[in-house]
């Protein structure tokens, strides 16, 4: 090892301890609303925060509010509109629909059969997405 | 009026009360946000999501613990929260793209970003939970008991979270200040 990198080595070792001393004594002077001398040197300024940001904050949990209340009402809604226009299509469809001869109320009723599964596949995954949502929502009430 | 007889007005719904809750303790959340994401703009948009969150969690607090460690307690989740969904969002996209200073002007950015010279920048290079301990030990000076309870992490990983990091910072300063010598030795 040549002597310039001894040198080199030596001197990071020397900044490396002093680095030290500094962390520990930055520790003692620094609190949460503390910027010593010492850590604004090393850029932990005082940054400061738009002005009526506290105002900011209201108005967000406002909107936020609006918007929640907003969701719930436009997914029961909708989920209610979708129900309606269906038990319409079928009814609609089974008056329109010319009497049928024996073989033909077979398919009527596996037609049936497919579109009460349709149905109940969207319920359930609303329900499911409802459910994640609310589950999410009790979790992190729990994590406060 | 003391904070426990703001924190009790508030969690009235007294709006009023809880823009005094706000106002006391903003700025202790926006710097334990700065450390941790190390990026302006998302640290203020974290403090809000932090005050929404304390907002709807209110009513759950019993002033068992203080006001503040509780709080940070909900900025140290959320901050954990974006930088996991950022590293998400890194895996899928791949490489990171380029986020352009929200600062503006250029000229600005490079003055700040050279007074944040050695630590502070290679902070940023660390894992997430040593980043933290860093942040709130030397920058805060939080008591190792004060970020278990913040952090909800035992007392002993903070303890190894805290001296991984500080190794980890060493080396990577070792790695910087040979780097910033070659430079000056060889132009």
């Amino acid at each position: 090892m040549s002597k310039t990198d001894m040198d080199e080595q030596l001197k990071d070792v020397n900044e490396l301890d002093l680095m030290d001393t500094f962390l520990a004594e930055l520790h003692d002077k620094q609190s949460p609303e503390t910027f010593s001398p010492m850590a604004v040197r090393i850029g932990w300024n005082e940054h400061p925060l738009p002005k009526g940001f506290s105002r900011q904050v209201l108005r967000r949990i406002k909107n936020d509010a609006v918007i929640e209340h907003c969701d719930w009402r436009v997914l029961a809604s909708a989920f209610c509109l979708f129900g309606f226009v269906c038990v319409m299509a079928i009814i609609l469809t089974y008056c329109m629909l010319p009497p049928l001869e024996p073989s033909g109320q077979f398919q009527i009723a596996s037609g049936l059969f497919w579109l009460v599964v349709a149905l109940g596949v969207t319920a359930g995954v609303f329900s499911i997405t409802v459910m994640q949502y609310a589950v999410k929502k009790e979790a992190f009430s729990h994590r406060l | 009026m003391t904070e426990i007889q703001v924190i009790i007005k508030a969690q009235t719904g007294d709006e009023d009360a809880f823009r005094q809750l706000v106002e006391m303790h903003q700025m202790k959340v926006y710097h334990l946000l700065l450390g941790m994401v190390q990026d302006e703009y998302e640290a203020q948009e974290l403090t809000q999501i932090t005050f929404v969150k304390a907002w709807h969690g209110l009513s759950r607090f019993r002033c068992e613990s203080s006001f503040w460690t509780w709080i940070y307690r909900i900025a140290y989740h959320s901050a954990l929260d974006y930088l996991r969904g950022n590293k998400i969002r890194e895996m899928l996209i791949g490489d990171k793209e380029y986020i352009p200073d929200k600062r503006g002007d250029p000229l600005e950015s490079v003055i700040i970003s050279d007074q944040k010279r050695e630590i502070l920048s290679t902070l940023q290079e660390l894992p997430v939970h040593q980043r933290t301990a860093i942040v709130l030990y030397y920058f805060q000076g939080l008591s190792y008991e004060a970020i278990a309870e913040v952090t909800g992490r035992k007392l002993e990983t903070i303890r190894s979270d805290l001296h991984r990091g500080k190794d980890g910072l060493k080396q990577k300063l070792i790695r910087k200040w040979s780097e910033d010598d070659e430079q000056d030795r060889y132009g």
